[in-house]
């Protein structure tokens, strides 16, 4: 209850922050900012709950806005359509890439996920006739929702109700199952629990997440484009929850506050952003490799 | 001692059961079964083949050759968890517990995943789940009780020291009232005085709880306390099957073991 207090705390100041103290570039950073949170947040349910390690969420994400955009130029439908569609559609395919994926252990699992996502890329860039490749699909802003900062609102709104599911999720049986697998699956598989069809939900569920972000990142940039989905997008949500702290509710949600309003408001690392958060990631590893929110644990039993 | 006559059929059996690990042999044609209310032990030197047997019986490898059967079903490679849930339970020879989560909650979700509501249907039916879990949680609080854990159910599970994290683990094992419980070891690394207690709380398991036991042991003290049965394994060959007073006579056995005459009175 208290997590969910300071969600709420922590959307109020960050609407405030960015609508009182900056015009439409500090909203459009807001507005990322808020994308990215559900992004790391998600990504962390199977890297850092479960110890999965995936560099496929800018596929999942991808797939989101992709479904969002392919399904308004061919069908006309609307956003509030789109969206829990998109969700579904990049669940599936988490889902789908769950069953040859939870064979593979350890480091070949993060390859086999490398692979997903430079499959992904390369159907989203190549097969013109459907995804429009290098040019990408344009969407038509949200009805209702056209202006900036009328769109920052829903997309806030959308994130904090994000974080409360992902809140209960964590805190709920299931949340236990998936640290079970993470600290010793064998065991998990000796008291009972089928490990693999929890892994697959907890892909699954992940992966909803991250299409959900993808819709909300097409209607916000109004368009689609491949080269916004690539591996190197992945490993950036990657670094947000390294940096901020695996397994931890707020880890992800401050490695992606940080990560992605730091390249914003520090202009030089803006061409630089790729650089910039491997170094993170290297240093992170190195010197702590709980994350920042591990960092302050320390302080504080939780 | 009641076991024996009061009921022959087997709830465990290995037929001829082979595991070869890369081409060397761990546990060769094993025939053995355990019946319902005994307490059986399994020793043997180190590297005989025993913590092999449990993880065949348990599902955790699958065997090269032969058969797990299961109250008379074929178990042969099923999945750990598919055994588990037919209440086949095991511990281990170095102590797992989920260090991420407290004792109570270590001891909840086995129960959980043995028969609880699935996570689907408590999602739709919250308040079945609910008061589900409330009982189980009651469940695993008497658990630790019994075992004289319960001022440690809100502990990590790392923060308890080996003797009572084995404690933990009985109960956990308990708590899901296996048809079989399997204990690697359970005396390893407990003082005399924990093994004292791991006696009589195994005896308890069985009178008080009608669990019937598998026990593989180091410590013969424990074995020749409460085994009914003891099974003896030599370079993954079962080489004596009988009471326990008289396998520690059978020359097999001494020149397999050799110090098990000496090592009973440790
Ligand atoms: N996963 C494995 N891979 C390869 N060899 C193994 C594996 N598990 C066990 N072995 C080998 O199989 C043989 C039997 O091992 P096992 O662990 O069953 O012995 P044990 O009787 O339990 O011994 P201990 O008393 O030391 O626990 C040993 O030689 C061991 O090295
Ligand atoms: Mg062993």
């Amino acid at each position: 209850m208290r997590a969910i207090f300071l969600i709420l705390v922590a959307a109020a100041t960050l609407a405030i922050v960015s609508t009182v103290f900056g015009g439409g570039y500090a909203i459009n950073i807001a507005i990322v900012v808020c994308i990215y949170v559900i992004l790391a947040s998600s990504l962390d349910i199977v890297m850092g709950w479960t110890g999965l390690f995936s560099f496929a969420h800018a596929a999942f994400l991808g797939i989101g806005a992709y479904t969002a955009a392919i399904l308004g130029r061919d069908f006309g439908t609307t956003f509030w359509l789109n969206l829990p569609l998109g969700m579904i559609v990049a669940g599936l395919f988490g889902f789908l890439l769950g069953l040859p994926l939870l064979r593979a252990q350890g480091h070949f699992l993060a390859i086999m996920t490398i692979a997903f996502q430079t499959i992904v890329y390369l159907v989203l860039s190549q097969w013109t006739d459907f995804t429009g490749g290098q040019y990408g699909i344009e969407v038509e802003p949200v009805a209702g929702f056209t202006t900036l900062s009328s769109y920052f609102y829903l997309v806030l709104v959308i994130a904090v109700i994000c974080l409360i599911a992902i809140r209960f999720l964590t805190q709920s049986r299931l949340g236990d199952a998936l640290q079970a697998i993470r600290d010793d699956e064998t065991l998990a598989r000796t008291i009972g629990m089928n490990t693999k069809a929890v892994k697959l939900v907890a892909l699954a569920i992940s992966s909803a997440f991250a299409g959900g972000a993808g819709v909300l990142l097409a209607y916000h940039i109004r368009g689609v484009t491949p080269d916004d989905y690539t591996v190197l997008a992945s490993a950036s949500i990657v670094a947000m929850v390294v940096l901020g702290g695996r397994g931890r509710f707020w880890g992800p949600v401050l490695g992606a506050v940080l990560l992605t309003a730091l390249p914003e408001m520090l202009s030089i690392l803006t061409d630089y952003k790729h650089i910039f958060y491997g170094g993170v990631l290297i240093l992170v590893t190195m010197f702590a490799p709980q994350g920042l929110a591990g960092k302050f644990s320390r302080w504080r039993a939780r | 001692m009641t076991g024996e006559q009061k009921n022959i059929a087997p709830i465990i059996r290995a037929e001829a059961l082979t595991k070869n690990f890369q081409g060397m042999v761990a546990l060769n044609a094993f025939d053995f079964s355990v019946n319902e209310g005994e307490i059986v032990g399994l020793i043997g030197p180190n590297g005989s083949g025993k913590s092999t047997v449990v993880n065949l019986l348990t599902g955790v490898l699958a065997p090269t050759s032969g058969r797990v059967l299961i109250d008379g079903k074929d178990f042969t490679g099923a999945a750990p968890h598919v055994v588990a849930r037919h209440g086949v339970v095991r511990t281990f020879q170095m102590i797992r517990l989920f260090p991420s989560l407290t004792v109570e909650r270590n001891i909840v979700l086995a129960l959980q995943e043995q028969s609880g509501p699935g996570y689907m249907s408590s999602f739709l039916n919250r308040r079945n789940a609910m008061a589900w879990h409330e009982k189980a949680a009651c469940k695993a609080r008497d658990m630790l009780a019994l075992f004289e854990m319960e001022k440690h159910a809100h502990k990590l599970a790392t923060d308890l020291s080996i003797g009572q994290q084995r404690m933990v683990e009985l109960a956990r094992g308990l708590a899901t009232n296996p048809r079989i419980f399997i204990l690697d070891e359970p005396a390893a690394g407990l003082s005399p005085i924990n093994v004292d207690r791991l006696i009589e709380m195994i005896r308890r398991m069985r009178d008080e709880f009608g669990v019937t036991i598998l026990l593989v042991e180091h410590v013969m003290r424990v074995v020749q306390a409460v085994c009914d049965r003891v099974v003896v394994l030599d370079y993954g060959q079962k080489v004596a099957d009988g009471k326990p007073d008289v396998v520690v006579q059978d020359p097999k056995v001494i020149e397999a073991y050799i110090g098990l005459g000496r090592s009973s009175h440790a």
